[in-house]
């Protein structure tokens, strides 16, 4: 059984390695045919053919395409990001100092999520039919129509502007850790509201196939009441799915990110791909590609793994 | 202690000869002395001899980095590092005098050699300058002494101090910090650079080593937003204090009547131009440019697009050149019908299509569709093709330059001679007589002769109508009341932020330069 | 007097009635088998003495559990009951049992809840209880989990988690018809023996009758929502007086055996049992009943004794069954 286990650890390890040189290979080749080169870029109006084949052959851009792939994943395995052709900063560095915006907003909005989505799924499902569960309805519904730029604007508005709890834009850096935990307040609220939203109807649905099930009828016939035995036997089952939704909510998550960085100006992740595509800044964007492409993975891993530490019927399968 | 910042004031006054600067923050203990200024976009580097993004130079040039001669807000040339020149009568070899006892904010010596190396650093096109063009012609540099340069031309170019004033051509830099100047900026300037978080803030703070005033402001943070309305709120909440530029200038109505708030609008070196291909289809004809011209309703265009903060323009000349020349502005005044009878001529009654590539600046995704109306309304069908900036180098500036019309704003400082090179994205048909025109210019021995020269350029170049310019659009910087220092235009790529104060008064010879009180 | 009594039990989902007017009692250690085709109620009858309808589901009139009237009793008062004193027993073990629990805890938490014992003495009771379902290795099979285990494994581990907090009534709702058969006969056995050993009363719902004769003592039939039929095993099997009880007797394996030794072969029951809520008026067994008249329009009355019928043509009290 733990033999089972560890080689089923291994064999993901391995498809996540296999993915990451599948994925590396993807975003170097597209973003290679992608139009407009760096050169051309850096130099904006001032290019002339001249100019620009002369900084293409200090870019270094000139070299073949399969050398220019292999240079670059060499350095991302011996874990150098290598440095920006546009501002010619350490990439790892500046990787680093935006997953330390992004990271804390993710995770926060993932909270914040939670901290929505589990109480009102669970009101929902349990007051089903009633007053309570209907309003618990009606809000998920809202929330999920709300894109979270509009909720960003509302709640800057709304707590910025006009109540000043909160600031509407930026970050102190963390040295600062508490003006930077009220920066990343309402750029969280406004990814989690949404994701809060959208996992409450999965618990809601989880818990509704739990109430219905046997073995919580069964739990009931000893003697626990309906809210205990949904407690102490539903609550285990009813969360596979809704970590599968949690896992493919974090993709999501990173995604909203980027356009909750750019509307509340925070250093993170998505603003500097943004920026990066619109310089073509090459390197920059593959190793952020490799960035969420490797957290995206590690959280399937880890999702996967989460299955089977929750359902023994799920453990020992491969 | 009204009595004492009386007497501080009177003592500044007096010292005002030399630098020029009130001294408002010795004035005045308790008002701050940080500023924060917002702007929406982020430099992709700190280092304004390898890129040629007008961000780096916005915050970097004249801030940290100084040249010999500089611009001040009104365009005027301002002697910085050197004290003085002289021309030779040929117009080939310039002698400045340096200043003396000036630092590095490194702590090395600024000397002649300094600009020896950093002269010839920019002419050698191995070094990637992005203005390297500007000084192509310089033959030698040389430093008889620590206070003396001496720059040899190939040819008389009467436009080079400017071109060393206004592009990051002419930052003097230092050889023992060139290796690090991409993470590392060293100047000599009133300020020097602090750290960056990319894509999101730059602090500067106020050089201790600076051989001027030192500047009232002793931190200064550029803080960038990609959303504009993130930024406008940012100055509503008092987060940020000064927004350099509105790129949305319809944005200005969030602060208009608001007396917390000062709005500046100044003129910039900007060309918001219709781009015409002259070597494509229909455009090839002059009378359907000029039909084109007259159907455009340019001032509706400023209105709409500009907020009405500009100039309408009908060549490539903004108020700020020296060949200004106001009355070729009122020729192709908005005429549809005579744009018709024009089309008819040219033996188009029934108009054609056009392509129309924009790039994903605001002033030109707003203008395009008042365009495509304006065409439609004389018969010719606009299609609207939106296109990123990366690929508009790619393709329209560069390479098979596939357009036929694009809208760009042009805002390099007197940019007229790009109609004289016959590789430019133009194609215009002209370009060798114009070319021959402005060397002319170039190396005309008296100011009166190089104007002339250059007005008879935009003459040439409006009745050729080699391109659909639309207007010169101001810069529009929105600050705090309390904000003074503030440069009264767009005219100079750097932001000087040199005089930036949050209380006293400006001396008046700077305010005679173009900074606000 | 009686440990349960139901009176005119109802259950009701809306406006629609699924169990109408079930009055039966079961007497301390007594065995009742209730029989009947699937949809005729019986399930709903059981879950409605304990108090564990769906949320849609409805009870009314009266059932009294040892003096103590449970329809309307508060959800925590209905769970001090439940496990303690009334357990139940259900048909699916594949989905009664809790997948990510182990056996053991899952017995051992009755007697949590209701002893207040503690983790480790309710896992050691939990192994005594798997011992007396007849496992052989009970210390191993308590740690395993609900999927590792054979079909008529679980169903031995609810019987166990039935018997754990020595209740004084057992619920059975069909505890072998998802099992094979010949799993079936041990299951019974051991139903029968446990809770002979325990002297605790058995409500055992099956729609075969020679699975009620088994163990019973007393037969209630159910046809459309309502008690048709009741009496003793010896009545029912050889007295059948409901048309509908003959012919359930008819088809019902082992009895039909019997049937058949004597020369006879009946006919399964002609049509299918209509969906809740479509039964016709009157008496629910009509439009299947080759002596259905008239008067069959009107639900007849049941008659008082030890063996009643509620038909308006009972079978002869004395004759066999019905074709002779």
């Amino acid at each position: 059984m733990s033999k089972g286990r560890g080689w089923f650890v291994v064999r993901r390890l391995g498809v996540v390695l296999s993915s990451l040189v599948a994925a590396s290979m993807l975003v170097f080749v597209f973003l290679n045919v992608l139009p407009g080169s760096p050169a051309e870029v850096i130099l904006g109006t001032q290019s002339t053919p001249a100019s620009v084949a002369a900084l293409t052959i200090q870019l270094g851009l000139n070299k073949p395409i399969w050398r220019q792939y292999l240079d670059w994943m060499g350095g991302l395995v011996n874990g150098n990001f290598g440095v920006s052709y546009i501002s010619g900063q350490s990439i790892g560095h500046e990787i680093h100092q935006a997953l330390l915006v992004t990271g804390p907003l993710v995770l926060l909005a993932m909270l914040i999520g939670l901290v929505i989505g589990v109480p009102l799924g669970l009101t929902g499902a349990l007051y089903k039919g009633r007053w309570l569960g209907s309003v618990v309805g009606g809000l998920s519904q809202i929330g999920i129509a709300i894109p979270s730029v509009v909720a960003g604007i509302l709640l800057t508005v709304g707590l910025s502007i006009k109540l000043h709890l909160f600031p509407s834009s930026g970050f102190p850096g963390w040295q600062d850790p508490w003006g930077s935990l009220r920066a990343l307040v309402l750029p969280a609220f406004a990814l989690g509201v949404v994701e809060g939203a959208i996992l409450a109807r999965y618990i809601r649905a989880a818990v509704m196939e739990q109430l219905r099930s046997d073995y919580l009828r069964t739990a009931r016939s000893k003697g626990l009441r309906r809210s205990q035995a949904l407690r102490r036997h539903g609550l285990r089952v009813a969360a596979i799915p809704v970590v599968t939704v949690l896992g493919l909510e974090i993709a999501s998550l990173i995604v909203g990110a980027i356009v909750v960085e750019n509307i509340f100006a925070l250093p993170g992740v998505g603003m500097m791909l943004l920026n990066a595509v619109n310089n073509r800044d090459l390197i920059v964007v593959q190793d952020i590609a490799m960035v969420v492409v490797t957290a995206v993975l590690l959280i399937n891993t880890l999702v996967d793994l989460s299955y089977q530490w929750l359902d023994p019927r799920l453990r020992g399968r491969r | 202690m009204l009595k004492s910042r009386k007497t501080v004031i009177v003592a500044v006054a007096l010292a005002l000869t030399t630098f020029g600067f009130v001294g408002s923050g010795l004035a005045s203990a308790s008002a701050p002395t940080t500023l924060v200024i917002g702007s929406q976009v982020a430099p992709p580097g700190l280092d304004p001899t390898s890129n040629a993004s007008a961000a780096i130079d916005e915050v970097f040039d004249y801030n940290v980095y100084q040249h010999l001669y500089q611009l001040n807000p009104k365009g005027q040339l301002v002697p910085t590092l050197a004290t003085s020149y002289t021309l030779s009568p040929n117009g080939l070899t310039y002698t400045f005098k340096l200043r003396s006892g000036v630092q590095f904010s490194n702590g090395d010596a600024f000397t002649a050699k300094n600009v020896v190396f950093s002269l010839n650093r920019a002419a050698d096109p191995a070094n990637g300058y992005p203005y390297q063009s500007l000084v192509s012609d310089v033959a030698s540099v040389t430093a008889p002494s620590d206070t003396t340069a001496v720059v040899t031309l190939t040819h008389a170019d009467s436009q080079f101090l400017y071109n060393l004033a206004a592009y990051s051509n002419g930052v003097i830099l230092d050889p023992n910090a060139v290796s690090t100047i991409a993470t590392q900026p060293v100047g000599t300037g009133p300020f020097t650079f602090v750290s960056m978080v990319p894509n999101y803030d730059i602090v500067l703070a106020g050089s201790p080593t600076f051989w001027g005033t030192p500047p009232a402001m002793r931190q200064i943070i550029w803080q960038y937003f990609a959303n504009p309305t993130t930024m406008d709120s940012a100055l509503q909440s008092g987060q940020i204090q000064v927004i350099d530029n509105l790129n949305s200038p319809s944005n200005v109505s969030a602060f208009k009547g608001n007396s917390a708030f000062q709005i500046i609008a100044g003129p910039t070196n900007g060309k918001i131009d219709l781009t015409v291909n002259n070597s494509k289809g229909p455009l090839k004809s002059l009378k359907v440019r000029q039909a084109l011209y007259y159907a455009l309703n340019r001032p509706a265009i400023l209105k709409t697009v500009g907020a009405g903060y500009g100039t309408v323009i009908s060549s490539d000349q903004v108020p700020g050149d020296p060949w200004y020349t106001p009355s070729v502005n009122s020729t192709y005044a908005y005429n549809p019908t005579k744009a018709k009878a024009l089309l008819k001529a040219a033996g188009y009654p029934h108009g054609f299509t056009l392509t129309l590539s924009v790039p994903p600046y605001s002033y030109a995704t707003e203008a395009a569709p008042l365009v495509q109306a304006m065409f439609a309304a004389v018969g010719v069908k606009v299609i609207i093709k939106p296109i990123s900036w990366p690929l508009w180098i790619s393709n329209v500036f560069l390479g098979s330059q596939n357009y036929q019309l694009t809208i760009i704003d042009q805002v390099e400082a007197r940019d007229i001679p790009e109609y004289g090179d016959c590789s430019y994205y133009f194609n215009y048909a002209g370009c060798k007589a114009v070319n021959q025109m402005i060397n002319a210019a170039n190396q005309a021995t008296s100011d009166a002769a190089m104007v002339t020269g250059y007005k008879a350029v935009v003459k040439k170049i409006n009745a050729d109508v080699a391109n659909f310019w639309l207007y010169n659009p101001d810069q529009l910087t929105v600050a705090a009341k309390d904000v003074i220092g503030l440069p009264s235009g767009g005219l100079t790529e750097s932001f000087n932020m040199q005089y930036l104060a949050r209380s006293g008064t400006l001396s008046p010879s700077l305010i005679a330069q173009g900074f606000l009180n | 007097m009686a440990l349960l009594k139901l009176q005119s039990l109802s259950v009701a989902h809306g406006d629609l009635d699924l169990v109408s007017d079930v009055s039966f009692d079961v007497h301390a250690g007594e065995r009742v088998g209730i029989i009947g085709e699937s949809g005729s109620g019986k399930s709903l009858t059981a879950l409605a003495i304990a108090g564990l309808l769906g949320e849609e589901l409805r009870s009314r009139g009266s059932v009294h559990f040892d003096g103590e009237e449970l329809i309307g009793a508060s959800e925590r008062h209905l769970s001090r009951l439940r496990g303690d004193r009334i357990a139940m027993i259900f048909q699916e073990p594949m989905t009664a049992l809790t997948p990510t629990k182990r056996v053991g805890v899952q017995i051992g938490e009755t007697l949590r809840i209701h002893r207040g014992v503690g983790r480790r003495a309710s896992q050691i009771a939990a192994v005594e209880l798997l011992g007396r379902v007849e496992f052989s290795d009970p210390q191993r099979y308590a740690r395993m989990y609900p999927h590792e285990l054979s079909g008529g494994q679980r169903q031995r581990v609810m019987i166990a988690l039935a018997i754990a907090g020595d209740p004084d009534l057992i619920l059975a709702d069909e505890p072998t018809t998802a099992l094979d058969v010949t799993v079936q006969r041990k299951i019974l056995e051991l139903l029968d023996r446990l809770v002979r050993e325990e002297n605790c009363a058995l409500v055992l719902i099956a729609h075969d009758l020679a699975v009620v004769s088994t163990i019973c003592d007393r037969v209630v039939t159910m046809y459309g929502g309502r008690v048709v039929e009741t009496g003793s095993v010896a009545d029912i099997i050889d007295h059948p007086r409901h048309p509908y009880t003959a012919a359930l007797l008819a088809t019902s394996s082992a009895i039909a055996v019997d049937v058949e030794s004597r020369g006879t072969v009946l006919p399964s029951i002609p049509g299918s049992v209509p969906s809740a809520g479509h039964f016709p008026g009157g008496c629910p067994f009509r439009d299947r009943c080759s002596s259905a008249t008239s008067a069959c329009l009107e639900f007849p009355l049941m008659e008082s004794g030890s063996h009643r019928v509620a038909c308006w043509h009972p079978l002869d009290e004395n004759s066999e069954r019905g074709s002779r």
